[in-house]
């Protein structure tokens, strides 16, 4: 067990899978002796900067995941730090498009084992906040995962590093530095899991991301209202595990996802789509939507915090879909 | 191509304007990213631009050619701060795209590179449209690695669009110096083996650069892009927090000692009559100025979500609210 944020939790992560595994290199902007972006990296420089396992990238995203991608094809294991999710866009065709459908187009036989990360999320940096996240779920064979806390963030880090297929972790930046939390070393995830972050009887609200820390104090007013939240933390966004939501909003009769990333084609979009499959509409599950509205993140501080779901925003959206 | 005392002085005035807001949010805007040192490259690009032509600028330099195209001070540092009283009204950042519109092009979200895309179309309007005008899209040499810059230039001499392209080389990507990303030769050798004439200029001696960019417009206009590349150096970090591991103490003072104001000034003490004393004094009484309007803007007030009823993001914000 050790003390530490989710920043660091990631970094020991990496530390222990590329002590473990020499196929693993790590390709990034600054992450040599600059210590990565947001101090992403700090200290792997220190111990594989002269392995040449820690390799500084141009501003050539594009490059940075196509080569990823063949070196995964061809037996490495890279981890790229794209440094910020907005740029995902920039690398569609051979992450998404080519990179999630090679292990099934070639029925296994060649695997595409790459990790990479991204920094999202409204927060100290001010920018960059974009998640791409609905964008990522549209290809099959992406994986997509956001740690809202140390542990996760340390177990999950793992399990997609030795994961065959492409992985995509969003990192959110209001909680990379955040709280400190022990973490078991030992404890490896399984992608596709949700947790059920509390437990109530009253309504299901689903998030990920900075909205779980959001979600779980909305539920303390909640709850002085008498109504008691379940709250599930998605921690995979792709693949997303429907199963926990359905048995979380059949107990509850309602569902309340709050998400800051675009409400279109994204994982509110999924999340309501998973539970009206599964229950055929017959469970009468209610639903509401915290969620940002479909606008390019705006600059200025105020239309920024405008933009993203407050604390109020869950708490009135729980209170309008459980009204009468 | 002499300049007259009149116009030496003009560029000094745009050079020093563009230092002393530089010199106030470095005071009062922890996210700044810092241009000083650079003031030649970006005065020099752009000032002897006319009407329908289109200046595209590298992000550091997109205020200085906001005060350089008459938006007023204030309106530059609110943008800056995401005020209501920006050119966007908040909704975009205006330290990297100080002022859009259909003569200026900046960046519009925080990917680099893709602006160098718009400025190429910019020079299809212009020739598609059969009028005189010419394009000057500046860049660092982080950015002439993306992968749009080498499509982009293939497009401008396909088509003999009338384009200046601009790397305004300032030797580090952040932390990643030119010498070590740039293959094959520099970026000047990339440029001629696309078949643009080329020049590699000091991009400190703001004559130089002035005079070097006429040339290349003259070209452009004529017979299709040209190519010019700035040497030039940042004299502060990457933005406000930079710890700057990755350069020598002697290094930065070795660049302090190139600072182009200064040698502008020298010029025209020596040449031109400059009262050098009157000269500093204005300076002096210039940058006391932006520091008052950098501290007011920092204190303006914010745009309001609900009144701004002339963003289209409101009335989304609004129609999101109600579930639309
Ligand atoms: C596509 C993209 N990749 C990475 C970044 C992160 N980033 C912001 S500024 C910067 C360095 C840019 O270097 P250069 O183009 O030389 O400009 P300079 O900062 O030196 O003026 C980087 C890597 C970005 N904004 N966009």
């Amino acid at each position: 067990m050790a003390r530490m944020t989710m920043s660091d939790a990631i970094v020991e992560a990496i530390r222990q899978e590329m002590r473990n595994d020499e196929s693993i290199y790590m390709l990034g902007q600054d992450i040599g002796q600059f210590g990565g972006p947001m101090q992403a990296t700090k200290g792997l420089w220190e111990e594989f900067g002269d392995s040449g396992r820690m390799i500084d990238a141009p501003i050539s995203e594009e490059a940075m995941i196509g080569t990823a991608v063949g070196a995964a094809m061809t037996g490495s294991r890279p981890i790229v730090d794209l440094m910020f999710a907005e740029f995902l866009a920039l690398t569609v065709t051979p992450l998404a498009h080519e990179g999630g459908s090679i292990g099934f187009k070639t029925r296994g036989e060649v695997t595409v084992p790459m990790f990479v990360r991204a920094k999202c999320g409204i927060g100290p940096h001010h920018g960059h906040a974009e998640m791409m996240a609905g964008m990522l779920m549209s290809f099959p064979g992406v994986k997509v995962i956001m740690p809202t806390n140390p542990q996760d963030a340390y177990s999950l880090v793992r399990a997609a590093i030795r994961d065959e297929g492409p992985v995509v972790m969003l990192e959110h930046m209001s909680l990379l530095h955040a709280r400190r939390a022990e973490v078991d070393l030992e404890t490896t995830a399984e992608i596709g899991r949700a947790a059920v972050q509390r437990e109530g009887n009253d309504v299901t609200i689903v998030a990920s991301g900075l909205m779980v820390s959001r979600a779980e104090r909305a539920a303390k007013t909640l709850a002085e209202e008498g109504i008691e939240a379940e709250i599930i933390d998605l921690r995979s966004i792709a693949p997303l595990d429907a199963t926990t939501v359905v048995a979380s909003a059949r107990k509850t009769g309602a569902v309340v996802v709050a998400d800051e990333a675009w409400p279109t084609a994204g994982p509110a979009a999924e999340v309501a789509h998973q539970v009206l499959r599964l229950t055929g509409g017959r469970d009468h599950i209610r639903f509401g939507f915290a969620t940002s509205p479909h606008t390019p993140i705006p600059f200025s501080t105020e239309l920024e915090r405008a933009f993203v779901p407050s604390i109020e925003d869950i708490v009135a959206t729980v209170r309008e879909t459980l009204a009468p | 191509m002499t300049q007259t005392t009149e116009q030496l002085v003009e560029l000094w005035q745009h050079m020093v304007n563009g230092r002393a807001l530089d010199r106030a949010m470095c005071i009062h805007n922890p996210l700044w990213h810092e241009g000083r040192g650079e003031e030649a490259s970006i005065v020099g690009a752009f000032h002897a631009l006319g009407e329908g032509d289109v200046a595209a600028p590298h992000f550091r330099g997109a205020t200085t050619l906001g005060l350089m195209r008459g938006l007023s001070p204030e309106t530059v540092a609110a943008g800056v701060f995401g005020k209501e009283a920006s050119v966007t009204r908040g909704a975009w950042r205006g330290d990297i795209n100080a002022l859009p519109s259909r003569e200026v092009i900046g960046m519009f979200s925080g990917s680099l590179g893709t602006t160098v895309a718009y400025a190429t179309g910019a020079a299809m309007t212009i020739k598609r449209q059969g009028k005189p005008g010419v394009v000057v899209s500046s860049f660092g040499d982080g950015t002439s690695n993306s992968g749009v810059i080498a499509e982009s230039w293939n497009m401008a001499k396909m088509l003999s669009l009338p384009i200046v392209y601009i790397c305004q080389n300032n030797q580090y990507a952040t932390s990643l110096h030119a010498d070590d990303a740039i293959a094959g030769g520099t970026v000047s050798d990339r440029a001629r083996a696309y078949g643009m004439p080329t020049e590699d200029v000091d991009g400190n001696d703001v004559i130089a650069v002035a005079e070097a960019v006429a040339r290349a417009t003259d070209y452009a206009r004529e017979h299709g892009p040209a190519f010019v590349q700035l040497m030039t150096y940042r004299m502060g970090g990457h933005y406000m927090s930079d710890p700057e591991v990755y350069r020598s103490r002697e290094e930065v003072e070795e660049w302090q000692l190139k600072d182009p104001i200064v040698r502008l000034e020298k010029v025209l003490a020596e040449e031109h009559g400059w009262d050098a004393e009157a000269g500093a004094a204005l300076r002096a009484e210039i940058e006391a100025q932006y520091e008052a309007l950098v501290i007011a803007a920092k204190d303006a007030p914010a745009p309001d979500p609900e009144t701004l009823s002339a963003s289209p993001y409101v009335s989304d914000l609004a129609a999101a609210k109600e579930g639309n």
